[in-house]
């Protein structure tokens, strides 16, 4: 599985310093490299419009034709230009993916800006889909796509996305298979809460207990 | 007029610089640090982009001062 080639590549930064006893690394990845060209074209073509706007001005206004103000200012644009790139590329860097046996993680750090860890811990939640979203022919063509996790809290439902990441129907198949094997060794819910109002005799949203649904005891006995 | 002209584009590209510059210093130390945070050390391509980064504006500077 690509997931454990992965953990592979990694292996030298040292993320297994935040594992627990008995948790595993499963995937770490981060997103693909091409979600980097669209912004950085755009960046690249506004960067040239302005040049080709400086060099307009420095033909057709008198006063700037034996000044250094136009090549001063494409300087000025390029350090600009080379600050956003660079920027970008280390925003992406820090955005990763972690699965281990025990927790799904997102670790996105942007310098100067922001950080944020999403963490779900996988004995906490019952993982009831896991989708592959592939759009798109470019992105078929260089197998980009995102997972979807979709789990089921006592209250809630949660998803939590993996977006843009190489290998999208590999990673999938491997984290349905992990969250399957992780979730058999699990024990069930007790109670859960009904969504629809009128189920089990119009009561509202109650909470009632599994064994009132599937009864494993009767009196007299094990069914 | 001209020369008024010339003398302010020239202070506000020096401020814009040096602001340019602060700020490229301020996220290369940022990300070093988060760097040794995460356990995610930043490859050698993109140290030295970000060294650069941090240089070019003071070269703008620089340029504009002698020119």
């Amino acid at each position: 599985m690509g997931g454990n080639g992965q953990v592979e590549q990694f292996k030298t930064y040292e993320l297994n310093r935040g594992l627990r006893f008995n948790e595993k690394l499963l995937i770490i990845t981060r997103k693909h490299w091409f979600v980097l060209v669209p912004p950085l074209m755009a960046i690249l073509g506004g960067g040239f419009l302005f040049s080709a706007l400086i060099v307009l001005l420095n033909i057709y206004v008198p006063f700037l034709q034996n000044s250094s103000l136009p090549f001063t200012s494409i300087l000025l644009l390029l350090a600009f230009i080379s600050s956003l790139i660079i920027k970008m590329v280390v925003d992406w860097y820090f955005h990763i993916y972690i699965v281990t046996t025990r927790k799904i993680l997102e670790v996105c750090h942007t310098p100067l800006a922001a950080s944020c860890v999403n963490e779900v811990l996988l004995d906490k939640v019952r993982c009831t889909e896991v989708d592959v979203n592939v759009n798109g022919i470019i992105n078929e063509f260089i197998d980009i796509g995102d997972v979807i996790l979709t789990f089921d809290r006592p209250t809630h439902q949660e998803e939590f996305m993996l977006e843009n990441i190489k290998n999208p129907r590999n990673v999938g198949l491997f984290l349905s298979d992990v969250l399957d094997q992780g979730q058999r060794t699990l024990t069930p819910p007790v109670w859960f809460k009904q969504k629809d109002k009128f189920e089990g005799g119009g009561n509202g949203h109650r909470f009632r207990f599994i064994d009132d649904i599937t009864p494993k005891y009767q009196a007299g006995g094990l069914l | 007029m001209k020369e008024i002209f010339f003398m302010v584009t020239d202070i506000l590209f020096i401020t814009l610089a040096v602001l340019l510059a602060v700020y490229n210093l301020l996220y290369f130390i940022q990300a070093k640090k988060a760097s040794v945070k995460l356990g995610i050390p930043l490859p050698f391509l993109l140290r030295k982009m970000l060294v650069v980064n941090v240089v070019l504006p003071f070269i703008v500077i620089l340029i504009i001062l002698i020119v």
